[in-house]
């Protein structure tokens, strides 16, 4: 197991009003996300992830996230269990949704 | 709240420990719900989620009849059960949720178990499920105690052949399960299908009281003189396998007795009833290794079952176990109960979970809680080996259990235990040593709040500390809180009393399902 956490900065704040998502189950390749609103335009993601060794994997994939969707403002928790890039990818983009979605 | 034992075994925690639970409304009535997540570690009983899940049914036992009250809680169980890294904590979440579902239904609010995930309701689950009720069922859905992979770990693919799939469903699936008693409603796999089957069930059920227990025994007890003997085929076009014969039944290993080493020898039961009730007994061995007797204590007549010679329990000696402790209800003299246990685990063969094992040994568990509950001091001595399912039905159903010298309580064994979390043994043993959580035995399972006293020989005679605890009156259910005391167990006690405490605060009707 491995723990670490990503910091960055987003060009703009992420829009909408909803203050926190959680999604995701903690499965076998799969992995289960929390979001909260914490103002500003930084973005924090804490990674828990079972696979050891891939965290150049997951910058490569939070920074590709991060200038698609500019999430700032935007503190992300994540336990992993082996999901794939494509995987973290579209559960990031799908948290992203539901927290621009009206609350 | 996360489960601070995955770390130990380098696992990723989920937010909710694989257990949401709620208030919620259907068709207008307030409602308890509780929802495992079977992808999760396997939808497992462990000390968090377990917590979660014991806090809302004392809750909805505390809130009938008041503002906050729902009219009934709804199990949608998705579970291998228990989660055997935090073994321990599980098993006693699931002895806790019996008796916890069990007060609910005596303060009159139904509990409905919905099984149509895919785990299914496994181990533990399986316990939990006979004690609803109402078990709604799909055909997908699965009931069981031992799986098929654990019955085929342990006697062999002639036995159960975990691979073939469709044996697998026609003895624990959905149907199987509806056609013989094993579940109430058979619905298609949809929510909207469960949700109608919910919301039209709910207040048609049997109470929790003696003339339901009664039919049930008279029910289980029908069925196994109906099917007792049944034949399996095993798969189209193949010979038919042939039940064997009961004694070779009773002879077969199983997992517990093959890889739990008795620590020390048991005593002998005659050996043991004599230092228990030196004022004199007539408690003789019964058919299939039970005892079943009187003996007096401080002139005062107790009634006295048992189990000997580290047997599997068998639908034949749960059913005869409990309709013992039925008579002895009915008799209405409120004699205390005793139960020496030396049992293995629950017997792993295919013909018994096709019978309902689950519901034999949730039946036991219920009679025993039944008579607690109607006024029966019950105290059970361990002085042999339990483990899993057979624990649960039998020693945990108690209000009391004392661990007496020879004692071996478990879940599983250590080596079963290597082998499904993937550890070397000599890693596991070691993590053993740092906490209580998991390892088999009498301290680990003290400190976590199953075992309330620990006798041994050295300490003096048994008859005077029996009668003692005898005359010590039963509480409610605080191995919880003694789990936390002993620090086996830390959280459980703290998760269970915050979620009661929120939900009898909560307002009725906030969000719907």
């Amino acid at each position: 197991m491995e723990k670490f956490t990503i910091s960055t900065r987003a060009q703009r704040p992420l829009p909408g009003t909803t203050k926190q998502a959680i999604l995701g189950v903690v499965a076998s390749g799969n992995l289960e996300l929390l979001f909260e609103r914490i103002g500003g335009d930084a973005v924090e993601i804490d990674v828990l992830t079972a696979s050891t060794g891939y965290r150049a994997v997951w910058e490569a994939v939070i920074h590709d996230f991060v200038e698609r969707t500019s999430p700032g403002g935007v503190r992300i928790t994540i336990h992993d269990n082996g999901a794939r890039p494509d995987t973290v990818m579209l559960r990031l983009m799908q948290g992203t949704k539901m927290l621009e979605m009206p609350s | 709240m996360i489960s601070p034992h995955l770390a130990l075994f380098d696992l990723p925690p989920a937010f909710d420990d694989g257990m949401i639970i709620g208030r919620g409304t259907l068709n207008g009535q307030p409602v308890a719900i509780a929802a495992q997540e079977g992808q999760f570690m396997g939808g497992t009983f462990a000390e968090v989620s377990g917590a979660k899940l014991v806090g809302l049914l004392r809750a909805a036992a505390t809130a009938a009849g008041t503002a906050q009250a729902v009219s009934t809680v709804f199990l949608l169980l998705d579970t291998g059960g228990v989660r055997l890294q935090e073994a321990n904590a599980g098993e006693m979440a699931v002895s806790e949720t019996v008796r916890a579902v069990l007060e609910a239904r005596s303060a009159g609010v139904p509990v409905i178990a919905l099984i149509g995930g895919r785990a299914g309701a496994f181990g533990g689950g399986g316990i939990v499920t006979a004690c609803c009720s109402h078990v709604i069922i799909s055909e997908q859905g699965r009931i069981s105690i031992s799986g098929p992979e654990v019955i085929e770990t342990n006697k062999g693919a002639e036995e159960f052949d975990s691979r073939d799939r469709a044996l697998v469903w026609r003895v624990t699936g959905g149907r199987s399960r509806a056609l013989l008693g094993g579940a109430d409603s058979y619905v298609k796999g949809d929510v909207a299908s469960f949700r109608q089957a919910a919301a039209i069930t709910r207040n048609t059920l049997p109470d929790f009281s003696l003339a339901t227990l009664d039919a049930e025994q008279k029910r289980l007890e029908d069925r196994l003189n109906a099917y007792g003997d049944c034949v399996i085929r095993p798969r189209y076009g193949r010979a038919p396998v042939l039940m064997l014969p009961r004694a070779y039944l009773n002879s077969v290993t199983t997992l517990s007795s093959l890889c739990l080493p008795r620590r020390d020898t048991p005593m002998a039961p005659a050996e043991l009833l004599a230092a228990l009730f030196p004022e004199g007994h007539n408690v003789t061995p019964g058919a299939e290794n039970t005892l079943l007797g009187t003996a007096t204590v401080k002139n005062e007549t107790v009634a006295v079952l048992g189990i000997t010679d580290a047997t599997p329990l068998s639908p034949e000696i749960a059913i005869t176990l409990a309709g013992s402790v039925l008579d002895i209800i009915r008799a209405g003299q409120k004699t205390p109960i005793i139960l020496l246990i030396d049992t293995a685990s629950q017997r792993m063969t295919r013909r018994d979970e096709m019978l309902g094992l689950n519901e034999y040994l949730g039946h036991l568990a219920k009679v025993i809680t039944l008579a607690g509950a109607r006024g029966h001091r019950t105290v059970a001595l361990l002085y042999g080996t339990a483990a899993a399912g057979a624990f649960i039905a039998t020693a945990l159903a108690t209000q009391t259990l004392i661990a007496l010298d020879g004692a071996h309580p478990s879940v599983m064994d250590l080596p079963s235990i290597a082998r499904v979390t993937k550890l070397p043994l000599d890693v596991l043993t070691e993590k053993a040593a740092s906490t209580p959580i998991f390892a088999p035995g009498v301290a680990p399972l003290a400190a976590t709040g199953a075992v309330a006293e620990v006798w041994t020989a050295a300490d003096g005679p048994l008859a005077p500390r029996l009668a003692t605890v005898l005359a010590t009156p039963a509480t409610k259910d605080t191995r919880d809180a003694l789990g936390a005391e002993r620090g086996g167990r830390k959280q459980a006690h703290d998760i269970a009393s915050r979620v009661e405490a929120a939900f009898l605060e909560a307002t009725a009707g906030e969000g719907t399902i």
